[in-house]
C-alpha cells in the first residue's frame, strides 16, 4: 500500500471500528482525516456528500461490516496496483 | 433491450466498455468548474469468476481518481492469502453493438450509475479490465460455445 493516500483514514476506521459496529452496522461512513465522521444509508450517497464536502481530497467510503467485504476473482493472477 | 453480440475471441468474451469518473465525481467536478476527464475506452473481458469489476491503473490515472476504500482479494495466486486492494468509483458505458452493424452510441446500464471497481494490473494479459458479476447482476448473458459468440443484454 505504498503511497496510499488514504491510509490515515482506513487507521482511523480500525480504531473507530467496535463504536461504528454498536451503532451503523451494514450503514457507509466516510471518513476524512479527524474530522467527525459522517453515516449514509447507500454507497451513492456517501460517495455525493464526500464529494461535497471534501472536493478532490482523499476521504474513505466503506460499508460497516462485522465480516469484512472479500472479492474472489477466479482468475489466476491479477497483478498488484498501487494507489 | 440493448445489446452486444459478438464474436468470441481467443481471450473470451471481450466488450468495448467506456469508463469514466462517477457521476457523483463529475457532479462536484462542475460544480467547481474543473475540467471532467475524458472517457475512456478498451477491451474489457465479461468474467463470470470475477465478484467485481476491475480496471487497468492506466485508466484510473487518466481519469486522475483516488481510491476510497480498500478491500481484500482473493485469487488463486494469492494462496489463500488475500491481498488489499484498492477501490475505485466509476461509471462504465457499453455501445449496443451486432457484427453487421458496429458499435452504437455508448449507454449506461440502468440501475448502474456508480461502479466500485478493483484497480489492478491487466494489460500485460491484453485486456484492460474485467466485468464482474456486480455489473453482470443487472444484465443477461449468453455464452453460445458452438457458434464462437455470445450476447450480454442490459
Amino acid at each position: 500500500m505504498a503511497n496510499n493516500p488514504i491510509e490515515p483514514e482506513l487507521k482511523r476506521y480500525q480504531a473507530l471500528q467496535e463504536e461504528l459496529l454498536s451503532n451503523h452496522e451494514n450503514k457507509f461512513v466516510i471518513i476524512h482525516g479527524e474530522d467527525p465522521y459522517d453515516v449514509f444509508e447507500t454507497f451513492e450517497d456517501a460517495l455525493k456528500i464526500g464529494y461535497e464536502k471534501y472536493t478532490t481530497d482523499p476521504f474513505l467510503v466503506r460499508q460497516v461490516l462485522r465480516i469484512p467485504q472479500v472479492l474472489n476473482f477466479t482468475r489466476f493472477s491479477l497483478g498488484q496496483c498501487q494507489a | 433491450m440493448p445489446s452486444i453480440n459478438s464474436r468470441l475471441s481467443p481471450w473470451g468474451p471481450i466488450v468495448t466498455a467506456y469508463i469514466g469518473v462517477s457521476p457523483q465525481a463529475s457532479a462536484m467536478l462542475q460544480k467547481h468548474g474543473l475540467p471532467i476527464p475524458q472517457t475512456q475506452s478498451g477491451m474489457f473481458l465479461v468474467d463470470t469468476g470475477a465478484s467485481a469489476t476491475v480496471v487497468d491503473p492506466t485508466f484510473i490515472a487518466n481519469l486522475g481518481l483516488t481510491p476510497k476504500n480498500f478491500i481484500e482479494v482473493h485469487t488463486p495466486s494469492t494462496n489463500g492469502q488475500p491481498v488489499l486492494t484498492p477501490i475505485y468509483d466509476v461509471s462504465i458505458m457499453f455501445a449496443s453493438t451486432t457484427p453487421q452493424s458496429g458499435a452504437g452510441t455508448p449507454v449506461q446500464i440502468p440501475y448502474i450509475k456508480t461502479v466500485s471497481a478493483a484497480g489492478s494490473h491487466l494489460q500485460s494479459q491484453g485486456i484492460d479490465g474485467l466485468i464482474g458479476r456486480d455489473v453482470l447482476e443487472h444484465c443477461i448473458l449468453i455464452y453460445n460455445g458452438p457458434e464462437a459468440g455470445f450476447t450480454l443484454a442490459w
